[in-house]
């Protein structure tokens, strides 16, 4: 085992180091990443965890700052994880989202990681949930996931946050008509953020259409924010810390089962691998789905 | 110069659940030391890194303090300091990111004048004052992480 | 560089195409009548005075300071003693520009850095020690102030000076910039009050000085900052006038002032002289032309007193290499050349030492030197306006102006100058121009001598980077501490109390300003209320 997957992530710099040091273990994937999400859910869940997404440069970052000085009152300590896109064509990415950080509420009760999506399509990255659950496993009470810019399919933030709040501003109905179901159904709550910009009204009254629209009882609220200017602000934390009280479990367990639901897969798909490579399969012939089934099963069999 | 063929002799590294063959993308950090605003520097390198496929991480003007918790956060391979000002400051940058993380290299560009340039690289530093050409920041990155071992 | 093939394209900056030769033919329609026109006529592009520099030399004006007060007193002493004809206070940028004292905890991070490249000056004393023995009354002073924020403070503690020696406002000559390129699009600060609360400071300022000192240029847009950022030449030109258009509409919002008054104390800008001679030169004419076009057709203003454009230059510091450095006052030489015979009011050149730190004395007194020799020995200043008529420079002038004017409707469709500050687009489109300057020396397609090509150096000059004084942030913090401790208390507190109720409100900022200044308030104190009235900026950029 190396020094990621046996670290101690509680408390002190010696074990933030270890911390992040794991996180980039499971970024890089491998055995090394289950192993450590398998040791993470050993502990029992414990966390909340904040989703927050929107398009780009709706204000997400400045928000989570604005958020931060709450949040830290009301949880002690707060991790985030904020996800930018990586470029499609070299792999590489600008990540920007501490830069909207404001550092004076930072200290080590902040844990901040910036996550580039590396190929992944569902508005986070792939080691989004198993970091989620290691900092759960860690004791950070509260998890902020800033997601990289909304489109169709970026409904993952859903399985893995108790709640997500939905960024949006004023105007985004011109520029998002076309995904406008999909988006609302995403949000335990929405935001129209830089509420400084004109077209206010006319963007809460078209996004509070679309949510009575929708089949829940209580359509989520609709909230006004200017985040760079802290206007909106103490009402909108209250309410998502109320909410993130009330989070169905549902979602908590999800995470964690879809964890072990992968570690499984991904158990066996390895085993199949090994059988692949190994005499017994060189001697069978089939290369047909159905026969290779057959054979991992026969596998199995002659390992019990 | 073949810049762009430069670059993408690295390619593209996609994240696979099979882990054995990929490569990770190596992690940079990129700070400003001073309390001065010239972000054309740190910004036409980053953009250099980011196209060379390294994930840099931006966080702009910084201290110390901030420097390093940034640094043991993100679990970056390679540190980029950007200096603008006093080369004391920055020397303070440097000693507090090495005791914190002996292992993290680091290496600077910015206005810095001969003298200075020899401190920083007395402490270990590869060393970029203007005028440096950026296939040459990214052969050092790639060095500095051990993506090549070319001199 | 000379291009692989002789028929391949030549680019100029502006991104306009140049032919190997021009004839009259060549020339727009639209310009061909201008050609005809004498120096002194409207439109003006070949200037405002028949006699041009025969009957007035520039001014040499060069940026300096660093350290404590006095030693930017002593620095600016010796330059005036070397011949120059008006002096630039410069001001520390960790305080300064973000208006902090010293024992503010960002400034704390980098003590050694205070007084690096500019004095710090936190109260009114600290301006009297940088000015004692300067000759504010017959000499055209630049009282610092350049960043936005920075301005009302800095000009108070100039007037305040002023004022207790005796002289008469009304007298004084000289300006403090108060530009928004500098640090909205140039070099971003940490921290600073929002556009919308700059302009009413400029506005603020320009209606001060239009009552109280009618021969100060009250705010000066600096070109110069977009261009050395990344903009083009085009670029510099269109917005640095769609940067106009905020003031003069602002002031003609306010409508307290004559737009004519507020239309003369904005024609003072400043530009920034690159190393290509003749795009650079075409830049300086076609800006007068723009200038009177702008305010005839927007503003109805045909006073020929009010088009006239005056222009300081500095030659582009981005042009000077760190490597072999005596090259750059060949550089410099060359430079000012283009700003000359673009016939400019007013010049500043770079140190040859300008990648390694600010200038030292001998640095600062070669970019004297530079300009004495144009000045007295090379006949530059014989002849008004002496590229007027060359079919390639008036053809490069239409171009200038054409591309120039459309990148101000592009900017003003976008909702403005400071829109486009706010919204990140300038900064993208200067970033964009870097990386491709940056791809063509990278590519080999353009030459740095030094730098890229003709790497031997047998300079018998060894040469460092000049570091000015190490007991500046000491010294600033025991003044700091001994002007709050012998001050009238409770006059300072009122006064910075006066102020953040006028900051709320909407009265002129200046009056309470020079209250604030004369009571001894402090830098920090001025920006902890500005702070705490008007907020921080939204920076657009990553870094
Ligand atoms: C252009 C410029 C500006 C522009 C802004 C440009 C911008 N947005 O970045 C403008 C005109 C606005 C400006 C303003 C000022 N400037 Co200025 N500026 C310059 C100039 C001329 C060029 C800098 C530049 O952009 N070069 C191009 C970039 C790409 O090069 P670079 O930053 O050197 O980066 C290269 C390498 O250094 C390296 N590199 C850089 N960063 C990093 C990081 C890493 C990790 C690595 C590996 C490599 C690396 O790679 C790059 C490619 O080769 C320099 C002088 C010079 N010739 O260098 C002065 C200079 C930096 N400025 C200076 C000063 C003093 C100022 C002002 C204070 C002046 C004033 N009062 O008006 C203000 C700043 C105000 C503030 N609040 O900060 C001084 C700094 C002195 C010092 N540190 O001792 C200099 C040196 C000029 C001088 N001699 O006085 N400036
Ligand atoms: N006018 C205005 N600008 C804002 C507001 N919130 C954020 N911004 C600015 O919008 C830009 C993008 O913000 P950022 O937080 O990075 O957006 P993200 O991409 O969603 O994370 C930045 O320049 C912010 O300063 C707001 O409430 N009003
Ligand atoms: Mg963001």
């Amino acid at each position: 085992m190396s020094d990621a997957t046996s670290a101690d992530w509680g408390d002190g710099f010696t074990a933030r180091r270890a911390l992040a040091k794991s996180i980039s273990a499971i970024e890089s994937g491998g055995p090394e990443a289950l192993e450590i999400e398998q040791r993470a859910l050993q502990q029992p869940a414990a966390a909340h965890v904040l989703g927050i997404t929107g398009p780009p440069g709706a204000g997400k970052s400045s928000l989570i700052s604005a958020l931060l000085p709450h949040a830290l009152d009301h949880y002690g300590a707060v991790a985030i994880l904020a996800v930018d896109p990586s470029s499609s064509l070299t792999g590489g990415a600008l990540l920007g989202d501490r830069v909207r950080m404001d550092y004076r509420h930072f200290d080590q009760k902040v844990f901040f990681r910036s996550m580039a999506s590396r190929g992944y399509q569902g508005g986070i990255a792939a080691a989004t949930r198993a970091s989620v659950n290691v900092l759960d496993a860690a004791g950070w009470p509260l998890v902020i996931i800033e997601t990289l810019g909304i489109g169709q399919v970026e409904l993952d933030v859903m399985e893995l946050a108790d709640r997500v709040a939905v960024v949006l501003n004023p105007g985004w109905g011109d520029s998002f008509q076309a995904n406008k179901a999909g988006l609302t159904e995403q949000g335990d709550a929405f935001v129209l953020n830089k509420a400084d910009r004109p077209g206010l009204e006319n963007a809460k009254i078209l996004l509070e259409q679309s949510l009575q629209c929708l089949p829940a009882a209580t359509p989520p609220r609709v909230f006004t924010t200017i985040a760079t200017d802290d206007e909106g602000i103490p009402e909108l934390w209250q309410s998502l810390a109320d909410l993130m009280q009330e989070a169905p479990k549902i979602r908590q367990s999800r995470r964690r089962c879809e964890a072990v639901r992968e570690g499984a897969k991904t158990q066996l798909l390895r085993d199949f691998e090994a059988f692949l490579a190994s005499p017994e399969a060189a001697r069978s012939e089939s290369a047909a789905p159905e026969g290779a089934a057959d054979l991992l099963q026969q596998f199995y069999r002659e390992q019990n | 110069m073949t810049y762009t063929a430069r670059f993408s002799v690295i390619g593209v590294r996609q994240f696979n659940v099979k882990g054995s063959d990929v490569v990770k993308p190596k992690r940079i950090l990129m700070a400003k030391t001073g309390l001065d605003g010239h972000w054309r520097g740190p910004t036409i390198v980053a953009r250099a890194l980011r196209d060379a496929g390294f994930e840099v991480i931006m966080i702009g003007m910084a201290t110390t303090a901030e420097i390093v918790a940034a640094a043991i956060d993100e679990d970056v391979d390679l540190v980029g300091l950007n200096i603008g000002g006093h080369i004391d400051v920055a020397l303070r940058a440097v000693d507090a990111v090495q005791s914190a993380a002996p292992d993290m290299p680091i290496f600077a560009g910015g206005t810095i004048p001969p003298h200075a340039c020899k401190q920083l690289e007395a402490k270990g530093l590869e060393v970029f004052p203007p005028g440096s050409m950026l296939t040459d920041i990214v052969d050092s990155a790639n060095r500095l992480t051990g993506l090549s071992t070319a001199q | 560089m000379r291009p692989k093939d002789p028929q391949d394209t030549v680019q100029a900056c502006s991104d306009i195409p140049l032919k190997s030769y021009y004839t009259a033919e060549d020339i727009p329609d639209s310009h061909a009548e201008r050609v005809n026109v004498a120096p002194g006529e409207a439109p003006y592009h070949r200037g405002f005075h028949p006699s041009g520099y025969r009957s007035k030399p520039w001014r040499i004006f060069q940026l300096s300071g660093f350290g404590k007060p006095e030693d930017e007193n002593e620095r600016i002493k010796f330059l005036l003693k070397n011949g120059e004809t008006g002096f630039i206070m410069e001001h520390d940028r960790n305080t300064a520009d973000h208006c902090y004292n010293v024992d503010h905890p960002e400034v704390l991070a980098r003590r050694e850095d205070v007084g690096l490249t500019g004095a710090v000056m936190q109260s009114v004393r600290d301006t009297a020690i940088c000015l004692d023995g300067l000759p504010m009354d017959t000499s055209f002073g630049h009282a610092g102030g350049a960043v936005v924020q920075h301005a009302p403070f800095a000009l108070a503690a100039y007037w305040a000076v002023a004022k207790k020696r005796g002289y008469d406002l009304s007298k004084l000559a000289g300006t403090g910039q108060s530009d928004f390129n500098l640090t909205y699009l140039g070099c971003v600060t940490k921290q600073q009050i929002p556009t919308d609360a700059g302009l009413r400071f400029n506005g603020d300022i320009i209606e001060f000085c239009t009552e109280h000192l009618p021969r100060w240029v009250p705010v000066s847009i600096a070109g110069y900052n977009g261009a050395d950022t990344g903009l083009t030449p085009d670029q510099e030109l269109g917005s640095l006038f769609a940067n106009a258009v905020e003031y003069l509409d602002e002031i003609k919002l306010r409508g307290r002032i004559p737009l004519e008054v507020a239309a003369r104390g904005c024609g003072g800008v400043s530009f920034r002289a690159s190393i290509k001679i003749f795009e650079e030169a075409c830049k300086m004419r076609a800006a007068r032309l723009m200038w009177s076009d702008l305010l005839k057709q927007r503003y109805g203003i045909n006073d020929e007193r009010v088009a006239n454009l005056r222009i300081h230059c500095v030659t582009a510091g981005s042009k000077m290499a760190y490597q072999q450095p005596m090259n750059n006052l060949v550089r410099g030489a060359l430079m000012a050349v283009s700003a000359v015979l673009g016939g400019v009011q007013s010049l500043g050149v770079s140190g040859y030492d300008e990648a390694l730190s600010i200038p030292s004395e001998h640095a600062h007194q070669m970019s004297v030197r530079i300009q004495q020799i144009l000045m007295e020995e090379t006949g530059l200043t014989d002849v008004t306006d002496p590229l007027g008529g060359s079919y390639y420079v008036e053809t490069l002038t239409a171009q200038l102006v054409e591309k120039a004017w459309a990148f101000f409707e592009e900017i003003l469709a976008r909702g403005g100058y400071l829109a486009c500050l706010d919204s990140g687009w300038l900064h993208a489109k200067a970033e964009e121009n870097q990386h491709k300057e940056f791809m063509q020396t990278e590519s080999g397609e353009a030459n740095i001598v030094g730098v890229t090509m003709a790497h031997d150096d047998s300079s018998p000059f060894e040469i460092d980077g000049f570091i000015g004084s190490d007991d500046a942030f000491d010294v600033a913090l025991e003044r700091l501490k001994e002007v709050k401790r012998t001050r009238h208390e409770k006059g300072a507190k009122t006064a910075l109390k006066d102020l953040e109720r006028v900051c709320r409100g909407s009265d002129n900022i200046m009056p309470v300003m020079m209250d604030c200044l004369e009571a001894e308030a402090t830098l920090g104190e001025v920006g902890d209320v500005y702070r705490e009235v008007f907020g921080d900026w939204r920076t657009p950029i990553q870094c």
